[in-house]
């Protein structure tokens, strides 16, 4: 959706325009919030961010803000920002130490490139390898070691059948180890 | 050496904004119910902020810190001026929120009772050949305006399965601005949420396409259209005790997409401040008025010249002489067809809908009368993407309630028994996983688990599991012994079978403007290569067989391929290169019994060697080729 479709939309119904733009980033928005928060928030915790996100961008165009063009970027950068302030939020809520690699996340420093980039390459490589497994394999992967989903849930999603997916997942996870062996990697115990 | 390195699928923490897509973007993250409920709290906020807006309460800028004030001054403002800020304020949501109450004089309710013939979207209609521009495009409108009720309508009300049957849609036509060309009225009540769902909206005839200039919600049955004096009038019951009174003019504007078609608009209201004693304030336009101002705009409403709409019920049913299971399966194989070419066309260069097969079969595994279809789809030439999907009809729609991706399945019917197997042959697995499920006479449904207990038998020689290399049964994850083993595939292999009579599905193909062509050009060889065709001989059959393919040439003479002799029931499948040349080339396949020398035709096909498929003609079905040629012994 561009930003012209939804203030066309939105001169026809406010509501219908919240509702497409709502089905239309759910997912975006959420797996955004989700990455950030995944380690120290519950989920009612992350539904809330997720409203909360939803929430700017629908007071922002009724004030007539935003932006031109595509959505997605504005979505997704004002997405990262509720996230980063909502994990700042828990952690000090919760007396837990922000780690400064967080704090500082976007502050350049020389002493932290080489781990830095040598993180970023592990993600890609992960990345990529979960991809080759193909689909649905690579889908089972990531919604069960990532997002944490149940077979049944991620078997319902999928319209397979639990032990299906059980039994692809097994099979997916041990072709990945292979693959992350051949690159010199290996998948710590627990995941 | 170089070091070696352990990481945990955290590493995908904080991924960059770049990659996030990668990471599951693409599939449903929530339900229906947390996504549902998620926006509801969000709309809930949404309007408590607009509220706080205007009062100055809530902050509703984003940029600014969100970190959280304890202990804040709460300011109270006095109980008259809440309750009147309050009354302003609804009033100022419900013009941002729903535009205006429009509600036509002698309009009715509609006949609410009456049962509404069960709608179906995305069906074209059924029209009179001699229809006029204007009705086309009138139709269209109604048909595009149910369309985005309906997309509004699954996201509000994602469980209701019923949609169409509960929405009832009414249209009229009338001059508003006096140009001769009728504005059409489209009205729409879901019935399952009425009153509140009653709307109305007004369009104009540009001389191809209606387009929309005003929705209103018509929660109340007192509003006018005088069009003597082109005056409109709304009347609204608020929240507070008291009413809202708009009064709209316009003047003789040609419509545009740009231009608002009401030039004047006055607000009036008259709202009860206090429960004892009874108290009124009166407004104009959101400043305090007379009584008496208020009390001659109600007497101008009561006493207008009213215009008068006949509000015509529309009929979208549309089923073209298909029983609704017939046209419920198309529409669910068509779905099935659509995921799983999205599904591959990800990973498999220029894959085309040609590259799918897709075939369907009833069988009614929970004896309720009902059959339950079967939708068998298959990538040519990824052998691992065939599925099996089975689906039960609800009266209205086919509902997914099983997804099988296994090697081979039986249903045996009279025990209740469904049996699956799962096969894996590489370098470092050799298994065999038999799972045996059984049900009782449950109620299909979406939600529920069909099968009620499940038992599986595994053996195989897997260095996952214990790296011993041998051979190992189980039962679940528990060593059993080879007998129990054993046994369990025995009543497999034994079981009562119910037959599964699958049946091709010819995929449409979508024709639009902007599909891509793609132009071949031949470099003067024709395209030639091997075809492989299999057939499953029947467990019945007894004797030596052989199977001919007659291959037609380019000049119209046959060259005969033949298998080499095979022996039933010691073979169960058979499958022959086809060589040959061409694109669509005839090749009859003809089986003799060497025991009688009788002859049969299984099928005509038409090969296609340069993509190295083929579909069949006519025919196809080797078991009845097998009973012509005496291949069955009595019994």
């Amino acid at each position: 959706m561009t930003d012209k479709e939804y203030r066309e939309l939105s001169e026809k119904s406010e509501t219908l325009a919240q509702n497409k733009l709502y089905e239309e980033y759910i997912n975006y928005v959420y797996t955004i919030v989700y990455n950030k928060l995944r380690g120290c928030a519950t989920n009612e915790d992350i539904e809330e961010c997720v409203s909360d996100v939803f929430l700017a961008v629908f007071l922002n165009y009724h004030n007539n803000q935003g932006l031109d063009g595509d959505l997605k970027g504005y979505i997704g950068t004002i997405a990262s920002r509720k996230a980063i302030n909502k994990f700042h939020s828990l952690t000090a809520k919760n007396g837990r130490t922000v780690s400064m690699e967080d704090y500082f996340a976007d502050i350049p420093d020389n002493n932290r490139l080489e781990e830095e980039a040598e993180k970023e390459e592990l993600r890609d490589i992960m990345i990529r390898l979960i991809e080759s497994l193909g689909d649905p394999d690579s889908t089972i992967v990531l919604q069960k070691f990532y997002f944490n989903r149940s077979s049944k849930e991620i078997a319902k999603k999928l319209s397979m059948t639990s032990g299906a997916v059980r039994v692809r997942c097994s099979r997916a996870l041990s072709r990945l180890e292979k693959l992350l062996a051949n690159e010199g990697i290996t998948l710590k115990e627990g995941f | 050496m170089k070091e070696k390195k352990t990481i945990g699928f955290d590493i995908l923490d904080n991924v960059g904004i770049d990659k996030i897509d990668r990471i599951g973007t693409d599939m449903d993250m929530l339900d229906e119910k947390t996504k549902k409920r998620i926006l509801e709290m969000t709309k809930k906020r949404f309007n408590d902020a607009i509220k706080g807006e205007n009062t100055g309460i809530y902050n509703t800028d984003i940029n600014k810190s969100e970190e959280v004030v304890e202990n804040v001054e709460v300011y109270n403002r006095s109980k008259i001026r809440r309750i009147m800020t309050g009354v302003v304020n609804t009033a100022a949501v419900v013009g941002l929120a729903a535009g205006s109450v429009f509600l036509i004089k002698n309009l009715g309710r509609g006949d609410i009772d009456k049962p509404v013939e069960p709608d179906l979207p995305a069906v074209s209609s059924t029209e009179p050949a001699n229809q006029t521009q204007e009705e086309k495009a009138r139709n269209q409108r109604i048909e595009d305006y149910i369309q985005e009720l309906y997309n509004q309508y699954v996201i509000v009300k994602p469980d209701e399965e019923q949609f169409y049957n509960s929405l009832e849609i009414k249209y009229a036509y009338l001059d508003i601005n006096n140009d001769s060309v009728s504005e059409l009225i489209i009205r729409y009540n879901l019935l399952a949420l009425a009153p509140d769902s009653v709307f109305m909206q007004f369009n104009y005839f540009d001389g191809t396409k209606y387009i929309p200039f005003e929705e209103i919600n018509d929660t109340s049955e007192m509003a006018k259209i005088d069009l003597q004096n082109r005056r409109l009038y709304e009347i609204y019951e608020g929240h507070e005790p008291g009413y809202y009174t708009y009064v709209k003019t316009w003047e003789n504007v040609e419509f545009s997409d740009n231009k608002d078609f009401f030039t004047v608009q006055d607000t009036y209201c008259s709202s009860m401040v206090t429960y004892e004693p009874t108290e009124y304030t009166y407004t104009h336009n959101n400043l305090p008025c007379t009584k008496e101002e208020y009390e001659s705009a109600w007497a101008e409403y009561e006493n207008c010249n009213s215009a008068e709409l006949n509000f015509i019920p529309y009929n979208v049913k549309k089923l073209n002489g298909q029983s609704a299971e017939e046209t419920a399966r198309n529409q669910r194989i068509e779905y099935e067809v659509q995921a799983t070419f999205e599904c591959y066309e990800k990973n498999i260069v220029d894959l085309s809908i040609d590259d799918l097969k897709i075939d369907y079969a009833y069988l009614d595994i929970n004896n309720d009368s009902v059959d339950e279809l079967f939708i068998r789809s298959k990538v040519l030439d990824v052998p691992e993407s065939e599925s099996t999907i089975i689906c039960f009809f609800n009266g209205t729609e086919y509902i997914a309630f099983s997804h099988i991706v296994v090697d081979e399945f039986k249903f045996d019917l009279q025990n209740r028994k469904y049996y699956e197997i799962l096969k894996e042959n590489d370098d470092d697995t050799d298994y065999f996983t038999l799972r045996i499920s059984t049900w009782e006479n449950v109620e299909l449904s979406a939600d529920s688990d069909y099968f009620t207990s499940q038992d599986e038998y595994y053996s195989g020689i897997d260095p996952f599991i214990d790296g011993t290399g041998e051979q190992i049964y189980r039962r679940y994850n528990e060593p059993c012994t080879k007998e129990e083993y054993e046994n369990a595939i025995a009543e497999y292999e034994n079981c009562n079978s119910a037959e599964l009579n699958f049946i091709p599905y010819t995929v449409k193909r979508e024709s639009a403007e902007e599909t891509e062509i793609n132009l071949t050009f031949s470099n003067g060889k024709k395209p030639d290569g091997e075809v492989p065709i299999t057939f499953d001989l029947p467990a019945e059959a007894n004797g030596r067989f052989v199977i001919a393919f007659m291959v037609q040439k380019e000049d119209g003479t046959p060259e005969i391929q033949e298998s080499s002799t095979f022996y039933c029931p010691e073979y169960c499948q058979l499958t022959q290169n086809v060589i040959g040349s061409g694109e669509n080339v005839n090749v009859t396949a003809i089986i003799t019994n060497l025991s009688n020398n009788k002859r049969a035709t299984i099928g005509t096909y038409s090969f296609n060697f340069a993509q190295g498929r083929y579909t069949c003609l006519s025919g196809g079905d080797p078991y009845t080729a097998f009973e012509s040629i005496g291949a069955f012994p009595e019994t």
